[in-house]
């Protein structure tokens, strides 16, 4: 590979008061990739995509995206450069619909501008109709689209599962973090998110995705980075990952799959 | 020289009852998140149930402040039990949004009863102080100042040992720190909210009873209340308690020095632009909190 | 119903209500009217902010007072017509809002609370100690009263009681068109999006701030309006008009018509401001039993009553993207 890694992240580290959760991250993911992050619980996974998607602050360390730096940015402006991240419960915006929550997502990019969907221009109502056709679109992909006009919080939680994924997809993403995408669903539906982040890749996405499911992991990517209590103990391809003996011997035991 | 002392001593014994009534709305807030418009109307009530026993009744002026105390904690309890809790019960309800409402209903109302009860004048509440200040060099002191002064020192005092020492304060500072982890370890949060509920209303009413008793007695006395005390838990970084205090005494003495060095009427107005200008360039306070921020 | 429609229906029932009372003439009821024509302006604009974005705005008066006391000095003291105050009050209470915006909009919930509720008490004893411009506790008196043209009406003159009552509607109508455009635009949207879930607005490149701005400008603009609109019709400005009472009274009608609906604002406006007054109830008793009202309204009805008579739960079959703002009513 030897075009610049579309995602770097150099000695990314962060405190809550006396607790490391991070330490010293480094790792890169380049275009096009599909990147599992793995380890047990609290190892500081979430706390990393946090601090990627600029919803915590790191206490040192850098995160460079499409070659620039990001430190400072907040979320919205790292989301509208396509980086977006899924969050790890269930995330959807209350009782709107979830067609509704999917247009939301779509909203930030707006190709009118706040003044002319103000006034409400030909040309904003025209957006305003690509957004909701838009929006069925991505429904469909992800396989909700019989959900469409159902309240997103009365959803079963794999649907509001998926349905955060809808929206994220929705704000266009060049680089998708999912926190845990399948945790929480049956093993169907587990089964048919994997499909789906398959199609999203497929599309182009590079995709960097915590995961607990071996068999979602091993299926998917092309690279795995296993964390333990804040640093990174291994990064290489899920073969060698599987074969390592420390990585079995230590974490995926837990995961009972080795 | 003389008259700074004087107004620093001044503005020290004001400022006590105010560090009284922010360290009550600080129980408050900071174990419930609840933004309490009513405090100020306790403290009303607090007074005004004082002269009610002392002015009318004849009661003796110290047990009747005991049981003004103990009536307006018993009729926080009783909110707490009736209304607050019911919304935090509720899923449909914005939490903050609903226990604003609540308290901003129970104020207006309180504020209106008081006002139909007992009428709009002003009233003294009758009390054991000699009027003739003691005289120190050059500095008068009046007795009821130096009550208010000493009676909240002790009780701040002896609140701040009791949640060191007893097993109930113990909760308290643990609800306090992190509601969610106190309730996962089988904390009894809710009975805990009623007791901070009930003694953050005690502390409001006594404050009441004290500067009441150096000033009038009026239904409407307590909307500046809540704002000084909302005042003070600005200033001193909201939810935390030597914030609190020390909120108390710098609001008291800067009420004092711009009473005496600027003009009277811009006395109320000094800690509301002191207030902005904490929010802008310090919105934590000068003491912050050291509590798990979400 | 669609948001275009129940706008509609808002205007239509203002409307109709004022020319029912124009009609028939009665001077008392129209006074209730145009008070409470002015206030539903209130209402909508505090709905902008605590409904639509949830951003409990406790001290949203302030831009009445604003207004209010705007066009008093233009009009007072500068000589200004009073269309024009009420353009410049308006534009005032806006830059106004931006200004606190920069201050409390840095702060979160409970913060939030306490510094709006702070801005508007800091306002009432700046009016009453500011005695040169605002003649202390006296307030301002003898605004000229406002007239302006109408289609169909002509030169309507707010000296009568008709008129000015159309000169409420009017702005009124004015304000629901305005609420009706943000709420159906894209700023509905995302305001809709940042009150049910902030972090994932911004997850997808909606910047919080921004929004809120814009919901807190448009809102000050509001009351900006009403409060100009107050003073032209009752002639005088005091500090009283900072007083939390005003902001009870907006609140309740929030709240009883339902927080975040499109009509509550204007269907708890006209019940706060007419209900009392056909009950006959004393003036005495009207706070207290507005306090208990306010109680029990978000404990029993926190929808409000445009929500009462539809169950919560969206019926199966409902019409792909009918709800285009996806409130709950
Ligand atoms: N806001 C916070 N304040 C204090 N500590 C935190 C906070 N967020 C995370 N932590 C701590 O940091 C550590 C790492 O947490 P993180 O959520 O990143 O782990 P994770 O790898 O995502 O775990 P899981 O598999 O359970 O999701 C944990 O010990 C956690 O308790
Ligand atoms: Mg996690």
């Amino acid at each position: 590979m030897s075009d610049p890694p579309l995602l770097e992240v150099t000695d990314l580290s962060r405190r809550f008061g006396g607790l490391v959760a991070l330490s010293g991250l480094t790792f890169t993911v380049h275009d096009a990739e599909v990147v599992s992050l793995i380890g047990p619980n609290g190892a500081g996974k979430t706390t990393a995509f946090s601090l990627i998607a600029g919803f915590l602050t790191p206490t040192s360390g850098r995160v460079m995206y499409a070659g620039r730096d990001l430190a400072g940015l907040p979320p919205h402006r790292r989301a509208r450069l396509g980086l977006v991240r899924t969050f790890q419960q269930a995330a959807v915006f209350g009782e709107q619909s979830a067609l509704d929550c999917v247009v939301a997502g779509t909203m930030a990019r707006s190709e009118p501008g706040l003044l002319a969907s103000l006034i409400g221009t030909a040309r904003a109502r025209r957006a305003e109709a690509a957004h909701l056709d838009e929006a069925l679109a991505i429904l469909q992909l992800c396989g909700i689209e019989q959900r469409a006009s159902d309240p997103a919080s009365d959803l079963p939680y794999g649907d509001q599962k998926v349905l955060g994924i809808a929206i994220a997809l929705a704000s266009r993403p060049r680089l998708l973090l999912l926190d845990e995408p399948t945790a929480g669903l049956n093993a169907m539906e587990s089964e048919q998110v994997s499909l789906l982040l398959d199609r999203i890749n497929e599309q182009g996405v590079t995709v960097l995705v915590v995961e607990h499911r071996m068999e979602v992991v091993m299926g998917l990517s092309d690279r795995v980075i296993v964390l333990d209590h804040g640093v990174v103990i291994a990064d290489d391809t899920p073969d060698r990952i599987r074969a390592d003996e420390a990585v079995i011997r230590a974490y995926l035991g837990d995961f009972g799959l080795a | 020289m003389e008259t700074l002392v004087q107004q620093l001593l001044d503005g020290l014994m004001i400022g006590a009852a105010y560090a009284l009534m922010a360290v009550g709305l600080t129980i408050i807030f900071g174990l419930m998140d609840v933004v309490n418009f009513a405090h100020g109307e306790f403290y009303m009530l607090g007074a005004f149930v004082v002269f009610q026993l002392v002015g009318l009744q004849g009661l003796n002026y110290f047990l009747a402040v005991l049981l003004a105390v103990a009536a307006v904690g018993l009729l926080g309890v009783i909110v707490q039990r009736t209304l607050i809790r019911r919304v935090r019960q509720s899923a449909r309800l914005n939490y903050l949004y609903a226990t604003s409402i609540v308290t901003i209903g129970l104020s207006i109302f309180l504020q209106n009863a008081a006002q139909l009860v007992w009428g709009a004048v002003p009233k003294a509440i009758p009390q054991p102080f000699p009027v003739e200040p003691i005289i120190l060099g050059s500095i008068a002191v009046s007795p009821v100042r130096l009550f208010i002064l000493v009676a909240s020192m002790l009780v701040i005092a002896t609140l701040a040992l009791w949640l060191k020492r007893t097993l109930a304060g113990r909760m308290i500072r643990a609800t306090f720190q992190d509601r969610e982890a106190a309730a996962l370890i089988g904390l009894p949060v809710d009975r805990i909210d009623a007791l901070a509920f009930g003694g953050g209303t005690m502390l409001a009413a006594l404050a009441g009873v004290l500067l009441g008793s150096a000033f009038q007695v009026y239904p409407t006395m307590g909307g500046l209340a809540t704002l000084k005390a909302f005042t003070v838990v600005i200033l001193g970084g909201m939810g935390s308690f030597p914030g609190a205090i020390a909120g108390g005494f710098v609001l008291g003495v800067s009420e004092s020095l711009a009473a005496g060095y600027l003009s009277a009427g811009l006395k109320d107005a000094i800690g509301f632009a002191v207030v902005i200008a904490v929010l802008m360039f310090r919105p934590t306070g000068l003491l912050p909190a050291v509590r798990r921020v979400r | 119903m669609s948001t275009r429609r129940r706008a509609a229906a808002g205007l239509a029932i203002s409307v109709g209500i004022a020319a029912g009372l124009i009609l028939l003439g009665d001077a008392y009821l129209m006074r209730i009217a145009t008070l409470g024509a002015i206030f539903a302006i209130l209402a909508l604009g505090l709905n902008l902010t605590a409904g639509h974005l949830g951003l409990f705005d406790f001290g949203y008066v302030l831009y009445f007072g604003i207004g209010g006391y705007a066009t008093a000095l233009l009009t007072l003291r500068a000589g200004w017509a009073w269309e024009a105050a009420l353009l410049a009050s308006v534009v005032i209470s806006v830059a106004a809002g931006v200004v606190v915006g920069v201050v409390v909009l840095r702060l979160r919930g409970p913060y939030f609370v306490i510094a709006t509720f702070s801005f508007l008490t800091v306002a009432y004893y700046v009016a009453i100690n500011w005695r040169d411009v605002t003649n202390g506790s006296l307030g301002l008196i003898g605004l000229p009263a406002p007239a302006i043209e109408l289609p169909f009406l002509g030169r309507v003159d707010g000296f009568s009681p008709s008129g000015a009552l159309a000169i409420a509607v009017t702005g009124l109508l004015v304000a629901v068109g305005v609420v009706w455009r943000v709420v159906a635009s894209g700023a509905g949207r995302a305001w809709h999006a940042i009150r049910d879930n902030e972090d994932l607005a911004s997850s997808v490149g909606l910047d919080p701030a921004r929004y809120a701005f814009l919901a807190l400008g448009i809102s000050a603009g509001l009351g900006g309006l009403g409060g100009s609109l107050y003073a032209g019709y009752v002639g005088i400005v005091t500090p009283e008009i900072f007083s939390f009472g005003h902001m009870v009274n907006v609140l309740l009608m929030v709240v009883i018509g339902g927080t975040g609906t499109f009509l509550g604002p204007l269907v708890g406006a006209f019940l706060v401001e007419s209900v009392p007054e056909l009950l006959r109830v004393a003036e005495a008793f009207r706070l207290p039993i507005f306090g208990i009202m306010l109680i029990a309204a978000i404990l029993f009805a926190p929808r409000g009553v445009v929500s009462l008579r539809r169950p919560r739960r969206t019926r199966p079959g409902r019409q792909l993207g009918s709800s285009v703002t996806g409130d709950p009513s």
